[in-house]
């Protein structure tokens, strides 16, 4: 395929701006209209003062992931692979154990997410059909000098989990 | 013949033919839970209900037979009334637990429901609830609740184990799937019930949880537990088995496979031959070390062979055809000998179904390659056992898995190179160990005991270190000085082949 | 004559120090803050006393605190000595140019307020300051750098091909008011013409005036005309291999470059200290005509800095060809022009 060029030529200069004086001194009018604008009511200026004030986040901004656990603590997730097969990012790993519970039968042994792969796309909470996995602690990943160190386990996890509002395993029926 | 009529096609039949084989004839798929081709039928899901002009109410495609004149109806509106209505009765009291069930991905309710009915339940009182998580035998796990009655796993063990382990009892929607008190589901089949199962009530011990069926691919390969040669599917992910189920094959074994070989693959979990051993230490695991150990054990019997000593070629019956070959041709190009060892496992227990006393996967085949290369056979066993054993003075084994005799009073015995793909009691013999493929990490024939030549294919790549059979004999080969005639496994599969004037799935 | 030692000391203290030193702390400041509001930002307002930022003025104390206490880099090739003198001869000549300024009237017929009344005048001015082009050009040559080099060998030939400029548009000035002595010629402006008009040079040579804040900035080497230090390029020109408070002589002769050109434009084209229709001796009326003298010289910073976050650097060969081929002859067609005009006048 041959890429399509496109001239943009310069557009002449008419009388007044080839004698360069009059550009001049309209840039200067330019600097100090905004000179005297900021100076007396920061009236353009759009720095905002980062550490005394804080922007506010977008509602749409989810933060780290966290476990939801039920009325026991004990986490929702019963390991059913859906967040880990959506995840495009292929950043989610679980090994499943058996639960001594026949009514529970199924937990993560171990639940891990690569945060360096993980794109915060939200997929995983999308697919979970248990309401068990949330993208909406809100919480920044922290800088890691390992990438071991980025993998964050179901400890962590669950440390950021709440009892969900939903009742688990649809057993009320 | 009878002609009939099945959604304005015509269909030519024998007389006995069900509508539904007389459908699958002209390629109109009619949705099954219950009836199964290796079965009796049974016709108790209704799934298969279709129209038939003049009957009074729908007919159960798999049980009713086919008329001349029939005229059947397969999609009308009163068949699909009627497949929905039969799948919201199933449904009424499946706990619809699939993010916790080894069945999702290739459960045929979840297929069915979303292909003949995706409505929301409409129902308003308690499921009925029963028992989950019942490990009704060593390999088997039940859940009552996800059971939709089919009896397809009854049917099989009445029918096709005799064993008749497994029984329906209660009635109405209390109806359940047990054992009998006291009594174990200890069917060396039992597996095939999970297979049979086309919900999630019956599940493996062995798979359960371990992975989801969406993430495994399938590799066609040959079952190495015994001589009957059994078709199976490997199933593979992430670098791993993690299961392997029967692959249909009515000239072997239908539809069938026993537990021992489905659990086969675990057998050496843990004790893998990872890297090459050498005077019982340990190498580097690079393809570079192993090389250089066969350079090694080269040495070593051509320093047997010039002095004039002799090394025996020690045959395990569990190697392909094309290992077998390899094997051969080396013992009769560089070690000069006429005679193999074949050293089989011990036999196993047969039964009428599929198991065969030979454990060995290709016996039958490897004694014929000996026999056509101009080999005399013998057993290790007898042979460690007559005078001739004493001058010999290095074995070269090809595969392991076999009893290490005793060695005869006297022996010269000196060197033992061995080809394993396990850290076995041969192993432990041996002053210089080879890593090779496992069973399904290589891709080779096997001959069954009925004498069908059969092909395994490649599941999964072997460890780094690990060398085929060809590449390594042939390395040694050329360290003693020879060359055997091919290079890649392709030219010692079409040699060993066309010696044995058979390919794949022909008989030997 | 210790009375007029003492006298001179007074006016060196209180004209040099805190003027000058003081003036161009507070330049650096004016100059980030200014840019900042310039580019709507917001600029320095970080460092504190006791939580007081007041405006971010407290950063001109931090620069000079940080500066005491940089190590004080010597390249290991250098010439020591020329590398040690240099900052000083580039300090050193502004400050002493500023002997030639009158910051206010006479005072009971004595020069208070000029610190040395000199029979040179303004010529002592030009001659001083042209000096300090040895401390930029020695810099870059003893720093042992190419960028240095480089800065130094255009410090040099910029410098002396606007140093002609600048003195050309300045013998208009000399020529109108007939005199080289400061508080002659800002007394000769503050005759009225047609009776309400003060005769300002820059109402009088207005053509000299443009030339000479044009080859004035070339002079202190602000943009347009930055490039001896032209950071895109040259690092930091002759000065990069300064650190501390050498450096710091550096960034300051700059900044008392401005405050004496600026000084320098007021007295010759704005009447100096001088406040039309106020005269007398009382205290108030120096207090103002000071402070008119101040606010003058402080309008034309305020415009030297306009000019520097307003225009992009130019090319060296657009800088050098600038003051040859329009400058000089511009200057010498004023020159041409105010003879003919005074000779027909007269």
């Amino acid at each position: 395929m041959v890429a399509k060029v496109k001239n943009v030529g310069q557009p002449p200069l008419n009388l007044t701006e080839s004698l360069y004086v009059t550009e001049l001194v309209r840039g200067l009018l330019t600097t100090n209209r905004h000179f005297w604008r900021n100076w007396l009511r920061r009236k353009d200026t759009a720095t905002l003062e980062y550490p005394d004030r804080k922007r506010p986040y977008s509602p749409r901004w989810r933060g780290l992931h966290r476990l939801m656990l039920r009325e026991d603590g004990s986490p929702r997730c019963v390991a059913c692979m859906m967040c880990s097969t959506h995840c495009p990012a292929n950043c989610i790993t679980i090994v499943a154990r058996e639960h001594p519970d026949p009514a529970i039968e199924k937990v993560p042994a171990s639940f891990e997410i690569d945060l360096l792969k993980c794109i915060f796309c939200g997929y995983c909470e999308e697919a979970c059909p248990c309401d068990a996995i949330r993208v909406d602690s809100g919480v920044h990943a922290q800088p890691v000098y390992g990438r071991d160190e980025a993998i964050i386990d179901l400890a962590d996890l669950l440390s950021r989990g709440s009892q969900s509002t939903s009742k688990q395993g649809g057993r009320s029926l | 013949m009878p002609v009939l009529t099945i959604d304005s096609r015509q269909v030519e039949v024998e007389a006995g033919t069900t509508i539904l084989k007389a459908a699958a004839k002209l390629g109109i798929d009619i949705p099954v839970f219950c009836y199964h081709d290796g079965l009796p039928v049974a016709a108790n899901c209704r799934m298969c209900l279709v129209e038939v002009k003049g009957a009074p109410k729908p007919c159960p495609a798999c049980e009713v037979q086919v008329r001349d004149g029939m005229e059947v109806l397969t999609q009308s509106p009163l068949v699909l009334e009627a497949r929905k209505a039969v799948l919201e009765f199933i449904l009424l009291n499946h706990p619809v637990d699939c993010p916790i069930c080894d069945q999702a991905g290739e459960c045929v309710l979840q297929d069915h429901y979303f292909a003949h009915s995706a409505g929301p339940s409409r129902i308003q009182v308690r499921k009925v609830h029963k028992a989950k998580a019942v490990p009704i035998g060593p390999n088997v796990m039940l859940d009552k609740e996800r059971c939709i009655n089919c009896t397809r796993c009854v049917r099989f063990c009445r029918e096709i184990t005799k064993t008749s382990q497994l029984a329906q009892v209660q009635r109405g929607n209390h109806t359940e799937i047990t054992v009998f008190p006291g009594r174990q589901f200890d069917d060396p089949y039992s597996l095939c019930t999970v297979d049979l199962c086309p919900v999630g009530a019956l599940t493996s011990r062995d798979f359960r949880f371990r992975k989801r069926s969406w993430l495994l691919k399938s590799i066609p390969a040959v079952c190495p537990e015994c001589s009957r040669g059994c078709n199976v599917w490997v199933d593979v992910a992430d670098g791993q088995v993690w299961r392997v189920r029967p692959r249909e094959n009515q000239a072997v074994n239908r539809w069938w496979a026993c537990d021992q070989g489905r659990l086969a693959f675990r057998r050496f979990e843990g004790q893998r031959a990872d890297r090459a051993l050498v005077d019982y230490a340990p190498r580097d695991a690079t393809r570079a070390a192993t090389m250089a150990a066969a350079a090694t054990a080269a040495g070593r019997l051509q320093t047997i062979r010039s002095h004039g000593g002799r090394v025996v070629l020690v045959l395990s019956p569990m190697v392909s055809l094309e290992e077998g070959y390899a094997a051969l041709r080396f013992a009769s190009v560089i070690l000069g000998e006429k005679l193999v060892l074949l050293a089989p496992r011990p036999d196993g227990t047969a039964d009428s179904l599929l198991r065969t006393v030979d454990a060995n996967a290709n016996r039958t085949g490897l004694a014929k390659l000996a026999g056509l290369m101009g080999f005399e056979v013998a057993d290790l066993g007898g042979f460690f056992a007559s005078p001739a054993a004493v001058e010999v003075a290095g074995l070269l084994s090809v595969g392991a898995e076999y009893p290490v005799p005793p060695l005869p009073p006297g022996a010269k015995m000196s060197q033992a190179v061995t080809l394993s793909h396990c850290l076995d009691p041969v192993a432990d013999k041996s002053t210089v160990l080879l890593p090779i493929p496992a069973h399904f990490e290589k891709d080779g024939h096997y001959v069954s005991t009925a004498g069908l030549v059969q092909r395994s294919h490649q599941a999964l790549p072997p460890a780094e270190a690990v060398a085929q059979v060809h590449s390594l004999l042939s390395e040694m080969a050329s360290k003693m000085g020879g060359t055997l005639g091919f290079t890649d496994l392709p030219s010692v599969r079409s040699a060993a082949l066309s010696l044995a004037g058979t390919g794949e799935g022909s008989h030997a | 004559m210790l009375e007029l030692i003492l006298i001179a000391l007074a006016k060196c203290v209180f004209l040099f120090l805190a003027f000058l030193l003081g003036g161009a702390a507070i330049l650096s400041w004016v100059e980030r803050k200014m840019s900042a509001v310039i580019q709507d930002r917001i600029g320095p307002n970080r460092a504190n006393v006791l939580g007081l930022t007041v405006f971010g003025l407290f950063h001109p104390i931090a620069d000079g605190i940080k500066m005491l206490f940089k190590e004080d880099f010597v390249p290991a090739r250098a010439d020591k000595v020329l590398f040690f003198f240099a900052p000083m001869l580039s300090f050193v000549p502004p400050l002493l140019a500023f002997m030639a300024i009158p910051f206010g009237p006479p005072i009971a017929g004595r020069e208070w307020l000029l610190v040395s009344d000199s029979q040179m005048g303004l010529l002592f001015l030009l001659a001083v300051a042209s000096i300090g082009i040895y401390g930029h050009t020695l810099a870059g040559w003893s720093s042992d750098n190419k960028f240095s080099l480089m800065g130094a060998l255009r410090t040099s030939s910029q410098l002396f091909s606007y140093e002609v400029g600048l003195t050309l548009s300045l013998l208009g000035v000399f020529m109108v008011y007939g005199t080289i002595l400061p508080q002659s010629i800002i007394a000769a402006q503050s005759e009225l013409m047609w009776g309400w008009l003060p005769r300002w040079g820059i109402v009088t040579q207005p053509l000299a005036f443009i030339l000479f804040m044009l080859s004035s900035i070339a002079e202190t080497k602000r943009a347009p005309f930055d490039l001896p230090e032209a950071d895109s390029e040259l690092v930091a020109g002759y000065s990069t291999e300064y650190s501390s408070m050498r450096f710091a002589m550096f960034f300051l002769s700059e900044f008392v470059g401005i405050l004496l050109v600026s000084a320098f434009g007021a007295v010759l084209f704005f009447g100096g200290w001088h406040v039309p229709g106020l005269s007398g001796d009382a205290w108030w009326i120096v207090a103002l005509q000071v402070g008119a003298f101040l606010a003058k010289t402080g309008a034309l910073v305020y415009l030297q800095m306009l000019v520097r976050w307003t225009v992009p650097r130019m090319r060296f060969d657009q800088v050098i060809g600038f003051g040859w081929k329009y400058l000089i002859p511009f200057g010498l067609l004023n020159l041409l022009v105010t003879a003919v005009v005074l000779a027909v006048w007269r």
